[in-house]
């Protein structure tokens, strides 16, 4: 028999090639959403934040525990920021860095839910994405809430922060249709419940309202099998919620999206995994006996008296429920996967800001800036990307808003620092200088005199700490690539490079503080 | 039971108690934060919080009020309705003082808030039948209390008209 193919045989095969093509294009459009082939040819925008998420326990990352199998699939049809970093350390600083593209010691939000300073509320990333894409807007973090509240002129669609808890009562601002005037005033002043100044400018009402709310807290606790640590909470606001409703939750918005919006920019910032670490009972004997053991570092001047042990048990439930957090990411991928977004959206994954376990510290309110605080988690999927690319120069949360400005077709305004983040439009820059800022503790109207400055370049990383109480104008220097732990400071050892990009490091602080300073 | 509740003469003077103090806690409270809203937020938003602020006080000083004239009417006319104004006022210096307390004692401090709260009870419903004791018994407290709340009175020259534009500010803010 002849292996070979007659023509009459081609042309009968190559038509039912093209049937069959044909008609398997006619299913997916099927499936998808008819605005979908009205798109105007830019790409959906869906930038996912999970606060308090630092780089160092992710397993994508390399972290010995395996962490992040989902984050592992989204690298594969990714680019991987190696070297990424938040402009803060906690969320007001680090969101308001990625929502403006600007330096703490610009946008001035500084403080524990500050706000950014009145002069660039217009230059936000909804704005600046622009109306040529609907504009969607969730956080579960109030500090967050508070920014996108700053920038509600610029948002199509905001929904309550309380969306999808367990007991989803909308606050107090949120019942107006003044909402975000109303939010300022009730959740952020009348019935504020922080603990700055920790007194609600309602004394009877706000009284109130705090003892509900803490009541409620309390019931949280218990009673429910699936959360033996109790639920997930939001402490800020006494508010729990179950992570899998709240991603259950996230599809729905994106599936509507997807019905209703072409293109569109979801910005959705998860509390999770935040303390309390809460995971549930599928991820409560994770990395069990597994022999991890954390370096131990020097105890750090300012530490908050932790022992090593304590610490680590509570990096152990830290990783768990960055797991469970990483099953839901897995489980909101999947669903894009399914609905097509891949291949013709922009999916962001990153963080606001890290998480210490270490030095004798826990959490991230602490005057340091140490990798585990800011060194954060960046992957970008391009629509229709489906190879691994790394990018090992450093780069900053205040790239993420020019890089999704070039995407929407846009110019960004003149006067940021941030820059279009390589394999995105821009190119690699080892010379160029990252930095994070830490100045809680400092007046956002006033110079930064109570401050820690984390500079990273090339390989180097200097720290600067000014203003504190036995710890003034000290100086830390690593170098990362042979140090990642920042065990080793190179102060003494290394004169000519500390002299060098201390200089840097105290011009750019001169800088930013000029404004500031009395005339 | 238009016989059980107080004249308004008395009324007023309590009246202007409350919300002295009630709009002038919200009111310190507004100042500590309008410098930095100055920077943060618009003067129409910033007023528009302001506004916010009135109105609540408003509904607090008419929940207080109310909750003394309902005691005016469950309570014999010579224990409350007759020394309206002096009972009236110690009571209400009392509990919202002791709200003040509460708030300030907690301010920073999440843990004990909720399991402190009846105690807190219990120590302002003594203070109260304690304090209206004594009112009744000492003469020149019951003086110095009526003349406070009767020079208080002033402040509603103020807190009225400015309660009538917070509420109508709110109001066309919700309209649209």
């Amino acid at each position: 028999m002849s292996p070979s193919i007659s023509r009459r045989e081609l042309l009968k095969m190559l038509a039912l090639l093209s049937a069959g093509a044909a008609t398997s294009s006619w299913t997916t459009a099927r499936f998808l959403p008819a605005v979908l082939a009205d798109s105007n040819g830019k790409p959906n925008i869906i930038l996912i934040v999970t606060d308090t998420t630092s780089a160092t326990n992710l397993s994508v990352y390399g972290y010995p525990r395996h962490t992040t199998p989902s984050l592992e699939k989204l690298a594969e049809r990714s680019t991987v920021f190696h070297s990424h970093y938040s402009g803060g350390s906690f969320t007001t600083a680090g969101t308001a860095t990625l929502l403006t593209g600007l330096y703490p010691w610009s946008h001035r939000a500084i403080n524990q839910m500050g706000l950014v300073d009145r002069k660039i509320v217009s230059e936000n990333m909804f704005d600046l994405v622009g109306n040529g894409y609907y504009r969607f807007a969730f956080t579960q973090n109030m500090a967050a809430d508070v920014l996108l509240g700053q920038f509600y002129r610029d948002i199509d669609q905001h929904i309550p922060t309380t969306s999808f808890s367990v007991r989803p009562d909308p606050l107090i601002g949120s019942r107006f249709k003044d909402s975000a005037v109303a939010f300022n005033a009730y959740d952020d002043f009348l019935f504020d419940m922080k603990n700055d100044p920790g007194l609600p400018g309602s004394l009877l009402l706000g009284l109130a309202y705090k003892a509900l709310h803490l009541g409620k807290e309390e019931s949280y606790r218990y009673g429910y099998p699936a959360y033996p640590l109790g639920l997930p909470i939001r402490k800020d606001v006494s508010l729990a919620f179950l992570n899998e409703t709240v991603y259950d939750g996230l599809k729905s918005e994106v599936g509507d999206l997807l019905k209703k919006h072409s293109p569109f920019f979801a910005y959705f910032h998860l509390w999770s995994p935040h303390e309390p670490y809460h995971p549930s009972k599928a991820f409560m004997n994770l990395f069990n006996k597994d022999n991890y053991k954390p370096i131990e570092k020097p105890t750090a001047p300012m530490d908050q008296g932790m022992s090593y042990s304590d610490l680590n048990i509570q990096r152990l439930y830290y990783d768990r429920y960055i797991a469970n957090v990483d099953y839901e990411i897995g489980t909101l991928l999947d669903f894009m996967e399914q609905a097509g977004l891949f291949e013709n959206s922009t999916i962001i994954y990153t963080s606001d800001h890290g998480q210490m376990h270490e030095r004798g510290i826990f959490g991230h309110v602490t005057p340091y800036l140490y990798e585990p605080l800011v060194h954060i988690p960046l992957m970008i999927s391009a629509p229709g990307q489906n190879v691994r690319r790394d990018i090992y120069t450093p780069t900053s949360s205040i790239d993420v808003l020019p890089t999704l400005v070039n995407l929407a077709g846009r110019q960004m305004p003149a006067g940021g620092s941030g820059k279009i983040l390589p394999d995105l439009g821009g190119t690699e820059d080892t010379e160029r200088s990252i930095f994070s800022v830490e100045a809680k503790a400092n007046s956002a109207f006033a110079p930064l005199t109570k401050t820690t400055i984390a500079m990273v370049k090339g390989d180097y990383k200097l720290i600067y700490y000014k203003g504190y109480r036995g710890t003034d104008n000290v100086f830390e220097l690593y170098n990362l690539h042979d140090d990642i732990e920042e065990l080793q400071n190179l102060v003494p050892k290394n004169p000519s490079n500390l002299a060098r990009l201390k200089e840097e490091l105290l011009d750019n602080l001169a800088q930013a503080n000029r404004p500031f300073e009395k005339k | 039971m238009k016989n059980r509740l107080p004249k308004i003469q008395d009324i007023v003077p309590v009246y202007a108690i409350i919300s002295f103090i009630l709009y002038g806690w919200t009111f310190v409270l507004f100042f500590w934060k309008f410098p930095s809203w100055l920077d943060f937020l618009t003067p129409a938003e910033i007023f528009g919080a302001f506004s916010y602020g009135v109105l609540t006080n408003l509904i607090e000083s008419l929940i207080v009020i109310g909750g003394l004239l309902c005691l005016c009417v469950l309570l014999p006319p010579r224990t409350m309705r007759d020394a309206f104004a002096a009972y009236g006022s110690v009571i209400t210096i009392i509990v919202l003082g002791s709200a003040m307390l509460y708030q300030y004692q907690f301010r920073a401090v999440r843990l004990g808030f909720t399991s402190g709260i009846r105690l807190w009870f219990v120590a302002t419903v003594f203070a109260i039948l304690l304090s209206v004791f004594l009112t009744a018994k000492i003469k020149i407290l019951k003086s110095i209390i009526l003349n406070i709340s009767d020079r208080m009175v002033i402040f509603l020259y103020i807190i009225v008209p400015l309660s009538i534009i917070c509420v109508l500010d709110v109001v066309v803010r919700n309209l649209g």
